[in-house]
């Protein structure tokens, strides 16, 4: 017998294809986390409002309704009623959906994509870089996030871009600093020394493997810092740093009912909530795909 | 083809490697063999440039008249890989989880010759035919965790060889691998390097494996080569005592195949182990662990030839009475 028909006893090829079928996929998806479903739910419902808003709200955006000011829920045509200037507060809530969507979009792009380019570079730079650039992605960590974003709109004015920009130098740091430790573990395995091997060098190493096979974790990193998008640009908003009237935004909604805390106590629970959710939405979706990206779960979830 | 002259590797200040003179003439294969710890693979690594920063390389690695300590970084990872093949002890480890098998043997290929697209995926099926793979039409879509331990040390192999290298360093390739698997992998670097006239350099701590694959040899103790010489004249007849450690630590097979007359007898052993890197003796390296050791052994033991290129560094040679 030669070594290939030796081999193709052995091999056992044929049985590792995944078994097809909607009854098997069922059983897969059965056993994805709860976490994954119940965040991808909210975060769904939030991107759907989010651009539902931009072909139907129920008013045209600020619209008032003088006569209808502070209307309660369930007010006849305003279905979660009124605020102040008798603005329909559902309209609102969408709109400021938008708002939160898109500050939260690019400020997690641009962080991410500058972090993680970061994070790269000092996981691959020289042993002697590599401490003090480490400390100095530390140091980016320490920056109180707020002051920072009131520093920058003294400069810039308040409004989104200022926000966003905010956003960005806040979390640029931890993005960059969640990439260095475990793309320093994949530089330390086998396959790059084999990748030295048939003649690559560090910049494609860095990017086809080292990026590669953090994936996964740069993945739940992405909805990890979404949530934090959305807190923050809420925040700045709530403080007068963030988007400016006439455009809506949950923070600014949030501040706006404060003054109404006895007229109607019941306005500040609409913005509130849907920060809540949202950011409960991506932290679950980030705590299920973790899960998920597990390779000791995955083991148990797809044998 | 390959020509080492006063190979220095130190690291934290301490010298780990020190080869005088070892030659790997073209289309032979040549066995490190040694202890863990004996720096066979440091060596191996020494010579690919495959070391990590901190490790200070001198002397000189002449390849094909090429000193390739002189080349920089640039200039070595046009030969690595195109000229100078390396395979890695463990398969599992050294192929990427997430890349496709098609995709890792590629490398090479894609990296140092001018093919394209299709041409490319022939060339990579076609090495998987080489190295006796199953289906390797369906194979280069699979990834490594798909295969068998046996299987990947086969596509490594497979991706070492993509460019035609005129040498091939395998770095312990059938340690990761069992006995039946190891006899296949041998079995296929011979043939490979016999039909391709590639030249080999095969570490390995097992000496019964260096002698089934390779032409010549050299015993590594302490990060010096200690006894030289073609596989038949340092096996048949060693000199080295470390060596003669070494052949003796190994039960070899029994007369007539009889398994029983191994009971009740005693494995040879070296007494002691591989002191960590820098707490070698002076002069012999190997003197604190010898039983023949003496005091002339704390000078450094001058090389004595004793035939065709067959060399050793012992004050108490074996047979000297």
């Amino acid at each position: 017998m030669t070594n290939a028909d030796a081999l193709r006893i052995t091999s056992a090829n044929d049985d590792l294809a995944i078994p097809a079928g909607p009854r098997s996929l069922w059983r897969r998806l059965r056993r994805l986390p709860i976490t994954l479903y119940l965040g991808g739910a909210l975060v769904s419902i939030f991107v759907f409002v989010a651009l539902l808003s931009f072909v139907w709200t129920p008013y045209p955006p600020n619209q008032l309704a003088m006569s209808n000011r502070l209307a309660p829920p369930g007010t006849p045509g305003f279905l979660l009623g009124t605020d102040r200037a008798g603005r329909d507060v559902t309209t609102e809530l969408m709109l400021g959906a938008r708002n939160s969507l898109y500050v939260s979009v690019v400020s997690t792009i641009v962080a991410m994509v500058v972090g993680t380019t970061i994070g790269l570079a000092v996981a691959g730079s020289n042993r002697f870089l590599q401490g003090p650039l480490t400390r100095l992605v530390d140091a980016g960590l320490a920056l109180p996030g707020i002051l920072t974003a009131l520093v920058l709109a003294a400069k810039l004015g308040p409004g989104n871009t200022t926000a966003t920009l905010a956003i960005i130098v806040w979390q640029i740091p931890v993005a960059a600093r969640v990439t260095i430790g475990p793309a320093r573990q994949v530089l330390a395995l086998d396959f790059v020394e084999a990748a030295y091997g048939y003649g690559r060098r560090k910049p494609y190493i860095m990017v086809r493997h080292v990026l590669q096979n953090i994936s996964p974790l740069l993945i739940v990193l992405g909805s990890v810092m979404f949530a934090a998008a959305i807190l923050i640009e809420a925040a700045l908003a709530f403080l007068g740093v963030g988007v400016q009237p006439p455009t809506s935004s949950w923070g600014r909604f949030l501040n706006e009912t404060q003054s109404l805390l006895e007229a109607a106590p019941y306005l500040m629970f609409f913005p509130g909530l849907a920060i809540v959710f949202t950011a409960l939405g991506f932290n679950l979706l980030g705590d299920g795909l973790r899960t998920v990206f597990d390779p000791q779960q995955a083991r148990t979830g797809l044998s | 083809m390959l020509e080492i002259c006063d190979l220095r590797v130190h690291i934290d200040g301490h010298e780990i490697i020190h080869i005088d003179e070892l030659d790997l003439p073209p289309g032979t294969r040549l066995g490190l063999v040694g202890e863990s710890g004996s720096g066979k693979t440091m060596t191996a690594k020494a010579i690919a440039g495959l070391l990590p920063d901190e490790a200070k390389v001198s002397g000189t690695v002449r390849f094909d008249g090429q000193d390739l300590l002189e080349l920089n970084d640039a200039e070595f990872s046009k030969i690595r890989g195109k000229r100078i093949g390396f395979v890695f002890q463990d398969p599992a480890r050294s192929l990427n989880p997430m890349m496709r098998i098609g995709r890792q043997v590629s490398e090479a290929i894609r990296l140092h010759t001018d093919l394209k697209g299709q041409a490319v995926t022939d060339k990579v099926v076609e090495l998987l035919e080489l190295v006796q793979l199953p289906d390797p039409a369906a194979l280069v879509r699979r990834y490594p965790h798909q295969l068998s331990g046996g299987q990947q040390q086969r596509v490594m192999i497979a991706a070492a060889i993509a460019a035609d290298p005129e040498l091939l360093i395998a770095d312990e390739p059938t340690t990761a691998l069992d006995v039946t698997v190891q006899d296949e992998i041998l079995r296929l670097l011979i043939s490979l390097s016999e039909q391709r006239n590639m030249s080999v350099l095969f570490v390995s701590h097992d000496l019964g494996v260096i002698r089934f694959v390779c032409d010549r040899v050299a015993v590594i103790y302490g990060g010096h080569v200690v006894e030289t010489g073609s596989v038949e004249d340092v096996i048949g007849r060693p000199y080295h005592r470390y060596t003669t450690a070494l052949l003796a630590a190994n039960p070899g097979m029994p007369k007539d195949d009889d398994f029983t007359s191994f009971i009740g007898q005693r494995l040879h052993t070296i007494p002691g182990s591989v002191p960590a890197i820098g707490r070698f003796p002076s002069g012999c390296r190997f003197r604190n662990r010898c039983e023949h050791a003496s005091a002339s052994c704390a000078e450094v033991p001058t090389p004595v030839t004793v035939g065709d290129g067959h060399r050793y560094s012992c004050w108490h040679p074996d047979g000297e009475g």
